[in-house]
């Protein structure tokens, strides 16, 4: 089996699902959100990290590879992944994007983080990236949380064959399911891709009597008009029948914004955020659109409410 | 919040209450006859005196009253004992090279003063001041040996006094009320006079009358001349006369409320003077008080109070009184979410205790302690544990874990400061023990060796010095403990049943964190050889920061739950805790061991060399249990599996786990669940209390740069919470780093 990448591992995580959890971040996403937060996850290809910040500009890195330039980056093309800077970089200014990780290593970090979620009601999510895009590792990693009588959470956009779905099904407890965008033309525009698949596959889940948490990302101007928010409401009334725990809105964060064009060393790397600045929502508004669920008699819940 | 209690806020703020301070009455008790009474006497009688002139002053709205306005009692000392000062010279104060201290307030023969002992609220409460008196009269009539008469004397001095001043007030309100003409207010000053005139002829009848008692007998601690006064169990105190006026229909649950904020309010009058002149912060005044937990019989103690008190530290949002939740398995899941909702507003308060980890580590002590005493336990000054009234505790410094390093590196010589000519407690001209070449050190064991000598050898001088230090009497507070006056003794007579004295423990991860640095390069990757090693640390790592970054970055660190150095830590307290409880104090009472650093890694870090973590010289080294800042890669999770490793079974004082939150994670009702969840692991793996930080490291800065628009917002240090725009820079930053890591 081929291992995924795994870009972060995040303990006492606490808005991935109930209870502390540790949620395990894979690389690589079929998605293309202009306001990905994660932006550095969407490629499943491994790359070469470098934070300015930490580096002490000693030079050891150039020492090792010609192609390094006076600003201790290089062209992407020119990096073969090699691995020497990154050995020799004492303060890991500089350290690849992801590590693989086997299902038993991910068994042992949650095993040592057991008493926390027994505690709590927490468990394992896996996130991304869009983690279902590894069906094999993930039932294998499942499987041995399940075991172990580990709570499990898959954090998804849905845009996976449902095979993929259909392989883990059974050592799921939640699925954290995104849905951005019911206009499947806006969808396309904003994501890369049409709702049709994530929108199956979600009847799917909810038709397996499948525990569902649907995420909406509200994105300033474009997934959080009243409008969109009302259509996401009629969907999981009429077509789920209503049977999810609860709808979460997740209000902008402006932090992504941050993350682009970071944390890469190659010159010609990183995104560009397209979206340019926007306004977080305030509370108030938050809070009108969480009202909508109300007369669908979905619960609906926001942290910032 | 109500009206009134925003206005007493204001004027809190408005410090309106500092107009009345008189710093020295000018008065004096001693003439030809006086001078030859004994020293207890001449102290009561000053207490008395000082009692009969200290301003007195009602503000509009407050429903407790009083406040220490004098700041010296009158001269009670002869010239001739001022000129004997201390036998014990040496053990006068504070001794930088050990870090010891003995009680922070001194009269000026340099002797000792009692603070940091909890009064016996819930036995003088009930009594009232009056029985108590004659109680002392009593046992005055039937004593047979001069000392004890003596103390009697003076306590009955020291009541009388206390008795005449409550008689003050009550005029004072009296007067109030015969210019005051809205009917509602005349109606409370009413009630108060009536109370206070109660308070003089028995023991008090309502709540209102017991909440005024505690704050009279807080205050005038105070004013006898102790320092940091805790409160002890106050949900458990004040509940009886709760109770009874809410049955009988007196009070509502508004009111009291209410009351209990306006006594709040009151306890804030002091926090700018209470701590010694030396090392003076804001709010450092031991004003802890203890809810929740288990009664005297082991069953759950949570009363309507303990929620109130949670109630009123949310509206009052000051510094004191500092508030500490004792939790064990039967704590109603209300409490720990009311607390958590307290915590999410940043100020630091609840701190957290385990009964049932701190419970059994009293009983470690061998038959010292009862087990009803134990489960009796609350707050000291900051985080240590005591028994409340029973308990007669003193703080000295730490054992700095760094300096017995350092030591063990420098045949005994400090790397940076060396001591002065008239340095005491000194061989051969340094401060530590002279343990050995560092050639001799051919092996990771004799080196850790020569590291176990060093803090022994701290722990012997520390125990030597404090078990000669001088004690002060002190009649009024020792009245207001549990055994004093049946023993006929006050504290420097050994009057308090559990005589304890506590050390402390600081730098722990840095000293875990330096030893595994050394055991790897030096013994084990043999990268360079001891007396290399140590001169790059006595030259402060300079040209070698390749060195120091890569043990900073490539080697293990405390707090990442790896055992490779997570088990140097637990030798290094399984060695330091043995040592301590070993010692036994001048009443035979025992030395108990702490994880503390207290303000240690602030003001010793500063005489200390680099060390052999990548620390550069005269740097913050890690407070409390905390790991090294920025050492810690893996989370709190992690943070908190490497402290479960620590054998805290005998550390009845306490060991501290400061734990940092961003504000988001509190923000809602499960966020706060998943945080109270985080606390409950630490307790399951055994944990004893931890201390909580819920800040913004953003709000921080822009407090930093714009103090006044921040005058309530309110930080944890390292044992009490006090108010950020108040703190010296130094304190600042480290907050301020400490938060961005959250």
């Amino acid at each position: 089996m081929k291992l995924p990448l795994v870009f972060d591992i995040k303990t006492f995580a606490v808005h991935d699902g109930p209870g502390i959890r540790t949620t395990f971040f894979l690389k690589g996403c079929p998605l293309h959100c202009k306001w990905c937060q994660n932006p550095e996850s969407i490629s499943p290809a491994q790359y070469l990290a470098y934070n300015p910040l930490l580096c002490l500009r000693c030079g050891a890195c150039r020492s090792v590879c010609s192609k390094l330039g006076e600003d201790f980056m290089l062209n992407q093309a020119d990096c073969t992944l090699c691995g020497r800077c990154v050995e020799v970089c004492l303060p890991a200014a500089r350290k690849f994007a992801g590590r693989e990780l086997s299902p038993e290593e991910v068994l042992a970090q949650a095993i040592s983080d057991k008493p926390f979620f027994d505690s709590s009601g927490g468990g394992v999510t896996f996130s991304g990236g869009e983690c279902a895009l590894y069906p094999d590792y993930l039932k294998a990693c499942l499987s041995l949380l399940k075991g172990a009588g580990i709570h499990t959470c898959i954090d998804t956009c849905g845009a996976v064959p449902r095979e993929h779905f259909e392989e883990i099904l059974p050592f799921v407890d939640l699925f954290l399911y995104d849905l951005k965008k019911l206009d499947p033309e806006l969808h396309r525009e904003y994501t890369g891709r049409d709702n049709q698949q994530i929108l199956e596959n979600l009847r799917f889940l909810c038709a397996r009597g499948k525990e569902i948490i649907i995420r909406v990302p509200l994105i300033p101007g474009y997934t959080d008009s009243e409008e969109d928010i009302r259509a996401i409401a009629r969907f999981v009334k009429e077509e789920l029948n209503g049977a999810v725990r609860r709808v979460e809105l997740l209000p902008y964060n402006k932090l992504a914004e941050s993350k682009y064009a970071n944390n890469t060393a190659y010159r010609d790397g990183g995104l560009r955020y397209p979206l340019g600045s926007l306004t977080a929502q305030t509370n108030e508004y938050v809070a009108s659109l969480s009202r909508i669920f109300e007369p669908y008699g979905i619960p609906s819940f926001s942290e910032v409410l | 919040m109500t009206n009134r209690i925003n206005e007493l806020r204001e004027m809190f703020f408005a410090a309106t209450h500092k107009a009345h301070r008189v710093e020295d009455s000018g008065l004096s008790i001693l003439n030809e006859t006086t001078e030859k009474l004994p020293f207890e006497i001449r102290k009561a009688l000053a207490f008395q005196k000082a009692l009969e002139v200290m301003p007195i002053f009602i503000q509009p709205g407050e429903l407790i009253v009083g406040g220490k306005t004098l700041y010296r009692l009158p001269t009670y000392i002869t010239e001739q004992e001022k000129r004997d000062g201390n036998p014990n010279f040496e053990t006068k104060g504070y001794s930088n090279a050990f870090d010891n201290t003995y009680n922070l307030g001194q009269d000026e023969r340099g002797f000792g003063v009692a603070d940091s002992c909890i009064p016996a609220y819930y036995k003088v409460i009930p009594m009232g001041l009056p029985a108590l008196k004659e109680d002392a009269e009593a046992r005055l009539k039937a004593a047979t040996d001069e000392k004890s008469k003596n103390y009697y004397r003076s306590v009955i001095l020291s009541l009388e006094g206390a008795l005449a001043f409550i008689a003050r007030y009550e005029e004072l309100v009296r007067q109030t009320l015969a210019h005051t003409e809205e009917q509602n207010r005349r109606a409370e000053l009413l009630e108060m006079a009536e109370g206070l005139s109660q308070l003089q002829q028995g023991a008090p009848k309502t709540y209102l009358q017991a909440t005024q008692l505690m704050y009279f007998i807080q205050f005038l601690i105070w004013t006898e001349g102790g320092y940091l006064i805790p409160l002890g169990r106050t949900d458990q105190i004040l509940y009886p006369f709760y109770d009874r006026d809410i049955s009988a229909g007196r009070l509502t649950p508004e009111r009291a409320l209410e009351i209990m904020e306006c006594f709040f309010i009151k306890l804030n009058y002091e926090i700018d003077r209470t701590h010694g002149e030396a090392g003076k912060f804001e709010s450092d005044t031991g004003q802890s008080i203890t809810i929740g937990g288990v009664t005297r019989a082991g069953e759950d103690a949570t009363n309507a109070l303990t929620y109130l008190i949670l109630d009123a530290k949310c509206d009052c949002r000051l510094t004191d009184p500092k508030v500490h939740l004792r939790v064990h398995r039967g704590t109603p899941e209300a409490v720990w979410r009311k607390a958590a909702y307290l915590n999410s507003l940043g100020m630091g308060f609840p701190t957290y205790e385990n009964d049932e980890a701190l419970i059994p580590a009293f009983m470690s002590h061998g038959d010292f302690y009862t087990l009803e005493d134990a489960r009796d336990y609350a707050a000291s000054g900051c985080w240590e544990m005591i028994i409340q009234g029973r308990s007669f505790n003193r703080n000295i410094g730490a054992i700095d874990c760094l300096r017995c390093l350092e030591w063990a590196l420098g045949e005994g010589e400090s790397f940076l400061d060396k001591p002065g000519k008239d340095a005491v407690g000194t061989i051969d001209g340094h401060y530590g023990f002279p343990t050995g070449k560092l050639t001799w050190f051919d092996s990771y064991e004799k080196l850790f060796n020569a590291f176990k000598v060093q803090m022994k050898h701290c722990i012997d001088m520390t125990t030597s010095y404090c078990n000669r230090a001088m004690l002060s009497p002190s009649p009024f507070y020792s009245a207001m403990m549990e055994d004093c006056l049946e023993q006929g003794r006050d504290f420097d007579g050994g009057g308090v049943r559990y005589p304890e004295t506590d050390f402390q423990l600081a730098a722990l991860a840095n000293a875990a964190d330096s030893l595994y640095a050394i055991k790897a390069l030096v013994y084990e990757e043999k990268k360079l050889t001891l007396s290399q090693f140590v001169e790059i640390l006595k030259n402060n790592w300079e040209g070698h920061e390749e060195l120091r970054q890569y043990v900073l970055n490539k080697l293990p660190k405390f707090g990442n739950d790896d055992d490779r150095v997570d088990l140097i830590a637990r030798d290094i307290v399984e060695f330091y805790v043995r040592e301590v409880r070993a010692q036994r104090n001048s009443f035979g009472g025992p030395y108990r061991a702490r994880i503390s650093s207290a303000l240690a890694y602030v003001t010793n870090s500063k005489q200390l060399g680099a060390s052999a973590d990548g620390r550069r010289a005269r740097e913050f080294y890690a407070d409390n249990l905390s790991p090294q800042l920025g050492a810690d890669k893996n989370g709190p999770t992690a943070i908190i599996r490497s402290c479960g490793k620590l054998p805290y079974g005998e550390c009845a004082g306490g060991a501290v786990l400061d734990m940092k939150f961003h504000p988001s994670a509190l923000k809602t009702e499960e966020g706060r669940a998943k945080f109270s969840s985080m606390i409950k692991t630490y307790f399951a793996l055994g944990g004893l209390q931890t201390q909580i930080n819920v800040l913004d490291n953003k709000v921080l800065l822009d407090a930093k740069a714009h103090p006044e628009n921040y005058r309530d917002l309110i930080v944890r240090v390292w044992g009490f919470s006090t108010y950020f725009v108040s703190l010296p820079e130094a304190y600042q930053d480290h907050i301020i780093a400490r938060s961005t890591l959250a």
